[in-house]
């Protein structure tokens, strides 16, 4: 028997609703980290021989540890929320996420932790050619890293002579997290003197052997201390190694971006370096680059160079639980300022641009760091 | 209290849910086995909208699709911290009609 609704029942609206907050595109919204993955088989129609033959899937990275003991999924939690093969696939997205421009970042398992060099030369190579020839020519709103070997500093340097004229390229992808030296360190100068001559901010992103490897993530057991806390110590690391080794003394026009490192650590770093190296510094002298310029001293205190030369995306946003000491943090960090918006789409950490409305942020600050930022610290990006 | 008509009992398979705007508030109504369960849609953790979660009937606890947080529908409590919550809503079956009062 067919029951009459009760006249005084409302009918619900069934709805789809878009979980991205609508006034995000009225901002021209830069994303400075988007991770692009192509089909290994298309990259390989750009890799010479013996690679083309040798290498039929993407080379392995070492000492991954799954997340899926930590999120209940399978697989490397990279591909959570989907993944861009392709410009159309890259322009649907960031349409969806009210993304106007986008950079993209290496999609696969965290290049620099392959373990044989010659082949992450390779793959570079080949995921640079396919961007020039496959992707940057479907839109303007695409532009992207240069994926290098940094490892050999050398051959990462001739990569970015190499493809460096096309401009769609705004920086040079490097990583931070394994067993490597800080890309901050002397060795790596011939990638800094490129970078700076083709006007390429250069960025260190989370990556691999991941902190594992690493002494200071002897003994973890969660992903929380893995990805979500040494990764902060390893940038502090980075950061401080770029600062103290003289980085911005000898390219004082050197921009620098970090991806995934955290920032609330800030106001820590600054005070404290600015108060040992004014107590100790006697060894700056004794470094590579301060040698070579027969220096002394650097040339301002350690907190200094970062309105000058250093600048971080803005994904994990973790908030506080007290809105107020998230403002103070935002402020004790220069937030409005420093921060670049990035998504990290695809992966289990997603950032939507929704949290940038949060109350505690000035609308001056939303347009800074959804877009003009970037903008700004980007020059190939243009304002 | 305003009474909305959902649908119909039989509209909704298990381990499905939809999204429906009650005057101001969009909520998300779920049917894991025979229950419905109406919480809000927006994660209070970055706003993803959790009717498009996936939905572990057994345990009545939707995933957030952005961060996995896993919210449980009958108490909208989070699982890894019961001390934070999402609003949950009345839902009643009367007759072959998915009620929900506001």
């Amino acid at each position: 028997m067919n029951q009459m609704s009760d006249p005084r029942r409302e009918r619900a609206t069934r709805i789809k609703p878009d979980p991205i907050d609508p006034r995000g595109r009225a901002y021209k919204v830069v994303d400075t980290d988007f991770h692009f993955l192509p089909e290994w088989s298309d990259l390989r129609r750009y890799m010479k021989e013996p690679f083309r033959s040798e290498l039929t899937s993407y080379p392995l990275a070492g000492g991954d540890y799954s997340p899926k003991y930590a999120i209940g999924l399978e697989g490397t939690g990279q591909e959570t929320q989907g993944r861009a093969r392709t410009a159309a696939d890259v322009l649907r997205v960031i349409d969806d996420i009210a993304v106007e421009t986008v950079i993209l970042t290496p999609g696969f398992t965290r290049p620099q932790s392959m373990f044989q060099q010659v082949m992450v030369t390779a793959t570079a190579a080949a995921y640079n050619d396919f961007l020039i020839n496959e992707v940057f020519p479907a839109s303007p709103r695409i532009k992207a890293e240069i994926m290098i070997n940094h490892r050999n500093p050398l051959e990462g340097a001739a990569e970015i002579r190499r493809v460096g004229r096309h401009k769609e390229f705004v920086g040079v992808y490097t990583e931070f997290g394994g067993n490597y030296e800080p890309i901050g360190t002397a060795r790596h100068d011939p990638i800094f003197d490129e970078a700076v001559a083709h006007d390429l901010v250069v960025t260190s992103h989370i990556g691999m052997f991941w902190q594992k490897a690493t002494p200071l993530s002897e003994g973890t057991r969660t992903w929380t201390e893995l990805v979500g806390l040494s990764s902060v110590s390893i940038t502090i690391a980075y950061v401080g190694a770029m600062i103290m080794q003289g980085l911005f003394d000898k390219y004082p026009g050197l921009r620098v971006i970090i991806k995934e490192g955290g920032f609330w650590w800030l106001p820590e770093f600054m005070a404290r370096a600015d108060d040992y190296y004014l107590s100790h510094p006697g060894d700056i002298k004794l470094t590579e680059r301060k040698l070579e310029a027969n220096e002394k001293f650097l040339a301002k205190l350690p907190s200094e160079y970062f309105d000058s030369n250093i600048r971080f995306s803005s994904q994990p946003m973790c908030f506080p639980k007290n809105p107020q000491h998230f403002k103070a943090l935002m402020t004790l960090c220069k937030g409005e300022d420093w921060l670049l918006y990035s998504s990290d789409w695809p992966h289990a950490t997603f950032d939507p641009i929704n949290w940038v409305f949060n109350p505690m942020i000035s609308e001056e600050g939303r347009r800074k760091i959804l877009s003009e930022n970037a903008r700004g610290w980007i020059k190939r990006l243009g304002s | 209290m305003v009474e909305y008509m959902i649908g119909k009992v039989g509209e909704f398979r298990s381990g499905s849910a939809v999204a429906i705007q009650a005057g101001r508030h969009t909520i998300a109504i779920f049917r894991a086995g025979d229950e419905f369960f109406a919480i809000s849609n927006a994660c209070p953790h970055k706003g993803a909208s959790l009717c498009d979660g996936e939905i572990l009937v057994k345990e009545r606890i939707v995933r957030c699709p952005w961060h996995h947080w896993n919210w449980r529908l009958d108490t909208g409590k989070l699982e890894g911290d019961p001390r934070q919550r999402v609003r949950t809503y009345e839902v009643a079956i009367d007759g072959d009609e998915v009620i929900l009062r506001t």
